[in-house]
């Protein structure tokens, strides 16, 4: 069974071992725009003073996202962050708030969420976006606006398929079908 | 010493304490979104609203 889940509501997240103990809680959610993939989760250590952990979650070592939990077999899943990192900062390469803009040279808005579908690969299906005035008007305020299975690496903006505006949804129910179906589309086409 | 001398003591211990544990909070960031392929532009618009 696939489940959508957005990307920010995991920040934060304990992760909880099978045994129970409750080793982490989520802080950063990477992924890999060209493969439309999540890598893992950079992770905070449990409490009010707890500092970052060096150790981060490669989504292989994920065995459940719960509503309340991210759940792992044991620590011994952890990686070093460098690898999960792919060795970049994670300050300099966040995506919320960044535009986003068709191919045709329209902007959509701005990224506020970035969507994943959770199944035995998690996979980066959609961006929650602020819609931008002229969609804001004729749809509403907060969108989601499926992506295809690979997108071209990011630079100052987000640039999705033109195509992708015609399976805009303003709520994550449906989202699933919009996204199979433009992803469909994009098949057809020559 | 005196009465007050130890709340005095109490006192300075409680704002040192308080202090560092802001501190530390302050230290850990709000988590991230992040595309390790993306070129690196957010991170100036995140230490800004930070």
């Amino acid at each position: 069974m696939t489940l959508l889940v957005r990307a920010t509501s995991l920040i934060g997240r304990p992760v909880v071992t099978l045994a129970g103990d409750d080793v982490a809680e989520v802080k950063d959610v990477v992924f890999r725009t060209s493969a439309a993939r999540l890598l893992g989760l950079t992770l905070n250590g449990r409490g009010f003073l707890a500092k970052p952990l060096r150790e981060a979650l490669p989504w292989s070592g994920v065995h459940a996202v719960g509503r309340d939990a991210v759940m792992i077999r044991g620590p011994e899943v952890f990686q070093a962050a460098d690898d999960v990192l792919a060795g970049v900062s994670a300050v300099d390469r966040n995506v919320i708030g960044d535009r986003v803009l068709t191919d045709e040279g329209i902007e959509l808005g701005t990224v506020t969420d970035v969507v994943i579908a959770v199944a035995a690969v998690a996979e980066i299906v959609g961006y929650e976006i602020a819609a931008a005035d002229h969609l804001r008007q004729r749809r509403g305020r907060h969108l989601y606006i499926p992506l295809p299975e690979t997108l071209a690496v990011s630079g100052e903006a987000l640039v999705v398929p033109a195509a992708a505006t015609r399976y805009v949804r303003d709520d994550l129910s449906g989202f699933g079908v919009a996204v199979d179906d433009f992803r469909a589309s994009l098949g057809k086409e020559p | 010493m005196d009465w007050y001398g130890w709340v005095l003591v109490v006192v300075i211990v409680i704002g040192v304490m308080a202090f560092l544990a802001v501190g530390v909070r302050r230290r850990r960031r709000r988590g991230a979104v992040v595309a390790v392929d993306a070129r690196p532009t957010g991170g100036r618009r995140l230490r800004r609203r930070a």
